[in-house]
């Protein structure tokens, strides 16, 4: 008697947005698949000094392009270089790259965004215009000559990647403001006299900070693989700190080492799929409209 | 038609401003003094304000820009800083090699992703569409150059089927010149085919599902005719779009399949510049790659319209 009094009880009780998200996350195969597939990444990238068997720049002049074996998991590079410890450790560059540039891209596309749509008129216009202006140049491209001109860095890579995705995160959020804006609890704001950053940030922000969210983790995917071209083309982190890019490109003049080729493009592969798959889990259990 | 495209046209003219602009000022971005760099540390005062009243580097950087608007527009592109070479004729050895790699590229993804996506569409939820939608998945997340080293693995080095890489011109030796395109075609088709068909598989199935498939079957058109017909050219109309939108993508992946296969095209100009910190050459390139872009879609809303009747005019 008293179990079925505690489950209606229980049943009652106002589940908030959030956990109502998580529960449907959780019925989401593809999207969990993908939480997994990140999670393992993201391990193994931040617990690389205790996992990897190997020291990453660790030279073994006696195995050089030696295929998988039981000493080495997945071989050595062409200089006799543990593959599977150099996977390990370059997740921490290009995982941190991304995270940068999706960051970067998230904050300046959203204050962009606001701007535009709060303000309207002709300064909407102007930034806009300019926004479609960056939107025209190939990605890859763009990203290739920002890190040209200031330098091929850690730092550099993030902002270069940062700054090509960011047109499309302040199109994103414009969009969102326009319609948002002439809402009713917008507009008794403004009749209050709220100023215009306290508007665009207390009162629309909060209403399309979901939507942003969700954006962001299906951008990362995109980043990921812009960041490991910027590598592979030699415009990435300089050497010896491995990223998956560039461990890619030594496999161009090695095309007989397989392992060198398929090891660490399977490692970009999985982790670009699986923020895709959490950024399509999060959309569909928070019911976000965004089109990707 | 005509104030369609001309409202178009005038749309594109802020667009280039903003464009142009943005190629321009990344050189001002660059460290260092381009008048230290010509004249070497050994100039005198006298000589290095000269260079910089000829460069017009004492002016504001308004005026600095619209100097370098109107020589691009005439086609002075300046020269190669290492090569002295003039960029508008490097200019025009290059814009073949890209746009021949681009269309064969576009050929390819359209060739898989469309009967890929028709299939799917068809056999909706049976095998052929999960293993279509399973590989078009996977297709969004694999990295132009990791798809090329795949197959140059498999085809020049397993199967030795196909030179690793090199170019020839097309009218030289065509049969050797399309099989070394056939690697990078791929390289960049493939992903690209992943959206088509994905966009294909969805739009189809949405059309087949309505009234005027229905009635066309009923008046007796043969399944073929309803598919091809009926279905498919209103299906493709979203497609047309996708591909349009995926035109900056194809080019990003033909710098870097440019660049693994060693085709001397504009993609290559851009890395090869950056390698030689010779910013002219990469200025120009990516000029005109933008200026592809920028027409690739003004041709995709053109044909969205004799597409799409409906698309008011």
């Amino acid at each position: 008697m008293t179990s079925i009094v505690q489950e209606t009880s229980a049943r009652r009780r106002p589940i908030s947005q959030l956990g109502l998200a998580a529960r449907r996350f959780r019925q989401h195969t593809l999207g969990k698949i993908g939480l997994a597939i990140m999670l393992v990444a993201i391990a193994g990238a931040v617990m690389a000094p205790l996992v990897a068997p190997y020291n990453p720049e660790a030279i073994d002049y006696a195995s050089i392009l030696s295929p998988p074996s039981s000493t080495y998991l997945l071989g050595t590079d062409e200089i006799g270089r543990d593959l599977l410890s150099r996977l390990l450790y370059g997740g921490q560059v290009s995982l941190a790259i991304v995270a940068g540039a999706i960051s970067i891209a998230l904050v300046a596309g959203s204050v962009i965004g606001l701007t535009a749509g709060v303000l309207g008129g002709r300064i909407d216009d102007v930034i806009m215009r300019v926004m479609d202006g960056l939107l025209a140049f190939p990605m890859l491209i763009f990203a290739l000559a920002i890190v040209a001109v200031l330098g091929p860095n850690l730092a550099n890579a993030m902002i270069a990647i940062g700054v090509v995705n960011t047109p499309e995160f302040a199109r994103l959020v414009r969009g969102q403001t326009l319609s948002i804006r002439e809402q009713e609890f917008v507009q008794a704001a403004t009749a209050l006299g709220a100023s215009v950053p306290r508007i665009m940030f207390k009162h629309i922000w909060p209403s399309l900070a979901g939507n942003v969210v969700v954006y962001a983790a299906l951008r990362a995917c995109s980043a990921l693989i812009t960041e490991s071209s910027l590598a592979f083309l030699g415009l990435g982190v300089s050497p010896p700190t491995p990223t998956w890019g560039q461990m890619l490109s030594t496999a161009l003049q090695y095309p007989e080492a397989w392992w060198i080729g398929v090891f660490p493009g399977l490692a970009i592969f999985f982790t670009a799929l699986s923020f895709n798959f959490v950024g399509d889990g999060i959309r569909d259990a928070m019911d976000a409209k965004i089109n990707t | 038609m005509l104030t369609f495209i001309l409202r178009r046209l005038a749309f594109l003219v802020p667009m280039l401003l903003v464009v142009t602009f943005v190629i321009f000022a990344l050189i001002l971005l660059l460290p260092g003094d381009p008048v230290f760099a010509i004249l070497g540390d050994a100039a005198t005062p006298a000589q290095i304000a000269e260079l910089r009243q000829k460069l017009h580097l004492d002016q504001p950087i308004i005026v600095q820009y619209l100097v370098w608007l109107k020589s691009v527009l005439t086609g002075d592109f300046g020269r190669s800083l290492r090569t002295s070479e003039l960029v508008s004729d490097m200019l025009l050895t290059r814009i073949p090699v890209t746009v021949e790699l681009s269309l064969l590229s576009l050929v390819v993804s359209c060739a898989v992703g469309i009967p890929a996506g028709v299939i799917a569409a068809v056999r909706r939820n049976q095998w052929p569409d999960l293993v279509f939608s399973t590989a078009s998945l996977a297709g969004i997340a694999m990295p132009y150059f990791w798809t090329g080293i795949l197959l140059m693995m498999l085809f020049s080095v397993h199967l030795r089927w196909l030179p690793p890489s090199g170019y020839i011109p097309l009218f030289q030796d065509p049969l050797m010149s399309l099989k070394l395109m056939i690697m990078p075609a791929l390289t960049v088709g493939l992903p690209l085919s992943a959206v088509i068909m994905r966009q294909t598989r969805n739009s189809m199935v949405q059309v087949l599902s309505q009234d005027y498939i229905r009635t066309a079957e009923a008046r007796g058109v043969s399944p073929m005719g309803v598919l091809f017909l009926h279905a498919l050219r209103n299906a493709l109309i979203p497609v047309v779009t996708v591909i349009g939108l995926q035109i900056g993508s194809l080019i990003g992946g033909s710098v870097v399949a440019e660049t693994m296969f060693s085709l001397p095209g504009l993609g290559r100009m851009v890395i090869e510049g950056i390698f030689q910190r010779d910013f002219a050459p990469v200025q120009a390139a990516m000029l005109i790659i933008v200026i592809g872009v920028l027409l690739a879609n003004l041709l995709t809303d053109l044909s969205y319209a004799v597409l799409d009747k409906r698309v008011k005019i």
